[in-house]
Order: C-alpha cells, then structure tokens, then sequence
C-alpha cells in the first residue's frame, strides 16, 4: 500500500484528528491572547515589571516541551485540559512579548503630541498604541500558532489527541505511512496558519504606516 | 494672560531645574523662552498644560491657578506644538486635526469644516491635504498640520516647543513669516520655547532669556539687542547681532555724531 491509498483509506480518521488539532492548538491560542496581551499592555504601564513577568515567560519557553508535558500528568492528569494548558503556557511568550515590543516602540512624540491635545489614558491606548501596535501583536500570534501546532503532535504523548497519536502510532508500529498522514498534515497546517495570519497581519497595518 | 509665580520645579527633590521664577504674559503676546540646553525652557513649557508638574510655586491664566483644574480639560483648551510634530501616523491629516474638536464632541459636519478652514489658515490646499496620511507629506508641511491642530479649537493660548528647530532653514523661515501672519491676525497668547536667537528676534513681542532655571533678561527683542543687562546676555546674543538685524537699525547707529566731517 502506498502513501495515497493509505490517506484515501484513512481520511475520516485524519480529519478528526486534524479538527482535534486545529481545536487543541485554536483554544490555547486564544487563551494566551485573552491573558497575554493585557498582561502585555499591563507591564508597558509598570516598566518595572516588565523584566520579571518576561522572565517567567521565558522560562516555559525554554523547557522542553516533552518535560513540561510530563511534568503536568501528576498536577492536572491526562487528556484535552492539561495539554491545552502546556500549550498555553508555550503560546504566551510570544504574545506578551510582541504586545509589550509593540506598544513600546509606539514614536513617544506621538503619545506626547496625544497627551498635550488632552487625550485620556484609556484613548491613548486605545486609538494611539493598540492600532499602531496590531501588526506586531498579530506577529506574536501567529509565532506561537505555527508554534504549537508543532508542539501539539507531542501533546498526543498525555492523551491529547491529533495528528501526534499518528505519528506516535506509526513509530512504535514502523509504519511509514501512518507517520506521514500525522506529519504532513501538521506541516501543511503550520504553513496555512502561517500564510493566513501573515495576510491578517498585513491587514491589520493600518492604512499610512508601512509594514513594519 | 499667564503668570507663572515663584515657580519652582525640581526632579530629584535636590536641585532646582526652575528655580522661583516669575514671568508675565500678556494676553495676545508672542513671548519667546530663550536658552542653551538645561535653562529649563522646555520644563517650563510643559508645565503650563501640565504634562510637568509643579513642584513648588504656581501658573495662573486669566488669574486661575491651573492646578484647580482637571489636567484632560486644560490640555484640551490649550494648542500644543512640539519639535517632532507628533501627527498620528494612522489618521488622515484630517483625522489629525479633528482629534481635540472629536474629543470635545463637535458633531462631525462642523468638525470637517473647522479643519478645512484650518488647513487653509496654514496654507495647505485643503481639499489635497485633507485625506493624505501624514508620512506622505515633507517635514514643513507636517508641521504645518501640527499647527493647524493646535489650532483647531480656537484656543487662547498656544504653548509651542522648539517647533521648526528640525526643519531646514528655508522651510523654517517660511513657517516663521507664517506664525507672525497668524498671529496678527488671531493675537493668541503664544509661548514659544527655541534656542535659535535669530528665530527669537524675528517672532517675539518679547524674549525671556533664561539660564540655569532663572530669568537672566525679559524684554523686547530691540531692548535685548540695545541694553544686554549683563556679559552673559551679550555673549548669547552676540556682538555683532544688532548689525545683522537691520530692521532694528536707527539712522543715528550709523551715522557719525561727533561733529561734522571735515574735508
């Protein structure tokens, strides 16, 4: 059997799989947008902060992912919440980071100009920093989705689901075919996520600044 | 009028970067801060709207203390110009000057109409300009635009921070002749920070030189060219300057007074 009659043969179960992984890697996607870029707005506000809330950060993202993934079964067990968790934890990084380099690099003549007019802080945010900033925001997003749709096919290993049970099924079976229907539709996923968000991210340039 | 009373400011709570200095604008004066760099001009400036505080001392305009007011509301009443200009770079040149009209709630017929009749007061054809982004147009007209703004709500007083110092001289020069065109014709009460003496000469119903936080000379650009009150005064004047700005020249400067010649 070859790999396309493998794939015909197998498709029901690949696109489950395939729908699991786009859902396990969406939602903790949006969870770490949902808490990274306010806790990216918050540090901009409090400088001092910045360094350690990054710090923290950047200590997930430097665990291997299989040992965080490990290191979850005893505290939250197996399956869909502890996975999301991990890679939540994975996705926020990125998010914090680029909200706070985004807002961050917003011309301070622009958010002096803002004050002096009598702009309160909640307008400066909201129609100074947050446009100029969105394109660099969106970069973080789209980072941490190419990155943990990657990640996630580890997931598999705690009962995730997704295109890793694939691949993890193939390797202890030695079975070529298996392996590929798990990777090659999680590197396709990983391009379009990229090329879709990488269009958002153009879009999101507002109209008058050049992209970044 | 501003009158800014003993005024004190100070970062560290050490040194005084202004120190008890006292200053009266009248309304409708152009008056001119004048200094090297850390005189405190800029400082200054930036505690007229607030966006310094205060340490010690107080700003009275039309005799009230500004800091019995809501910082957001005095801003908004006060034109604001500053060297980089500050344009959003997001928002149309119109957009732009109907920001303090939109946060004051004008409706929006009367808001378009105020910035069409400002871009044309800073001579920009209004209906070119109106829906161009900001990194489209040169430095001058940026500025231009930035002037245009602080003046979109009619306010009495305008605060303008080294406003043309990165332009270049000749873009400066046509902004300078500019500012006085409006001025003779709106008399804001204008304060102007720079550190260009020609600039000074040329825009100021009068001059403040300052120095180290403290008022060395307030007088009239003429007075500040005829009777430097001391060395320093001279020196950042210059010698020769009287000579270099003829309009303030006097037959009697060069003509000869003692007796006649002989042949």
């Amino acid at each position: 059997m070859n790999f396309f009659e493998y794939v015909i043969m197998q498709k029901a179960e690949i696109l489950t799989l395939t729908l699991r992984h786009l859902e396990i890697t969406g939602m903790s996607v949006l969870m770490a947008v949902a808490i990274g870029v306010p806790v990216g707005i918050m540090i901009t506000r409090f400088k001092k902060s910045a360094g350690i809330v990054l710090g923290i950060a950047n200590i997930f993202q430097t665990l291997p992912s299989l040992a965080l993934f490990g290191l979850i079964i005893p505290i939250m067990g197996i399956g869909y919440t502890p996975s999301v968790f991990v890679l939540f934890l994975y996705a926020l990084l990125p998010i914090i980071k680029n909200t706070y380099l985004g807002i961050d690099s917003v011309d301070p003549a622009i958010i002096d100009a803002g004050k002096g007019m009598g702009m309160t802080d909640g307008q400066i945010l909201g129609t100074i920093e947050i446009p100029l900033s969105l394109p660099v925001i969106m970069g973080g997003v789209r980072i941490s989705t190419v990155i943990n749709i990657g990640t996630a096919t580890i997931a598999a290993l705690i009962g995730a689901g997704g295109l890793g049970d694939l691949i993890f099924k193939g390797i202890s079976m030695n079975n070529t075919n298996m392996i590929l229907a798990g990777a090659i539709p999680t590197a396709l996923l990983a391009i379009g996520a990229d090329y879709l968000l990488g269009w958002m991210e153009r879009r999101l340039t507002p109209t008058g600044v050049s992209a970044p | 009028m501003i009158e800014l009373v003993d005024l004190v400011k100070s970062y560290d709570g050490v040194t005084n970067v202004v120190d008890g200095l006292n200053l009266t604008i009248n309304s409708g004066e152009l008056v001119v801060l004048i200094g090297s760099s850390g005189s405190g001009k800029s400082t200054i400036l930036r505690m007229i709207n607030r966006l310094n505080s205060i340490t010690g001392g107080d700003i009275l305009i039309d005799g009230e203390s500004i800091q019995a007011k809501n910082p957001i509301e005095l801003r908004r009443g006060i034109g604001y110009v500053i060297q980089k200009v500050g344009l959003m770079p997001h928002m149309t040149v119109g957009e732009n000057i109907e920001m303090v009209p939109k946060l004051l709630g004008w409706d929006k017929k009367t808001r378009r109409k105020q910035a069409m009749a400002m871009l044309a007061r800073v001579d920009l054809p209004a209906k070119e300009y109106y829906s161009r982004y900001p990194g489209e147009l040169s430095g001058g007209q940026q500025q231009r635009v930035g002037v245009a703004r602080a003046l979109a709500v009619n306010p009495d007083v305008i605060l303008m921070d080294e406003p043309f110092s990165a332009l270049d001289p000749i873009t400066r020069e046509q902004l300078q002749q500019e500012i006085l065109a409006l001025q003779d014709e709106l008399h804001k009460t204008v304060v102007f920070v720079t550190h260009d003496m020609d600039e000074a000469l040329k825009i100021a119903d009068r001059i403040a030189l300052l120095k180290d936080g403290e008022i060395v000379q307030y007088s009239t650009p003429e007075e500040l060219l005829r009777n430097p009150v001391n060395e320093y005064v001279r020196e950042f004047v210059g010698n020769d300057r009287l000579w270099q700005t003829p309009e303030f020249l006097y037959a009697r400067d060069i003509m000869r007074t003692n007796g006649p010649v002989s042949a």
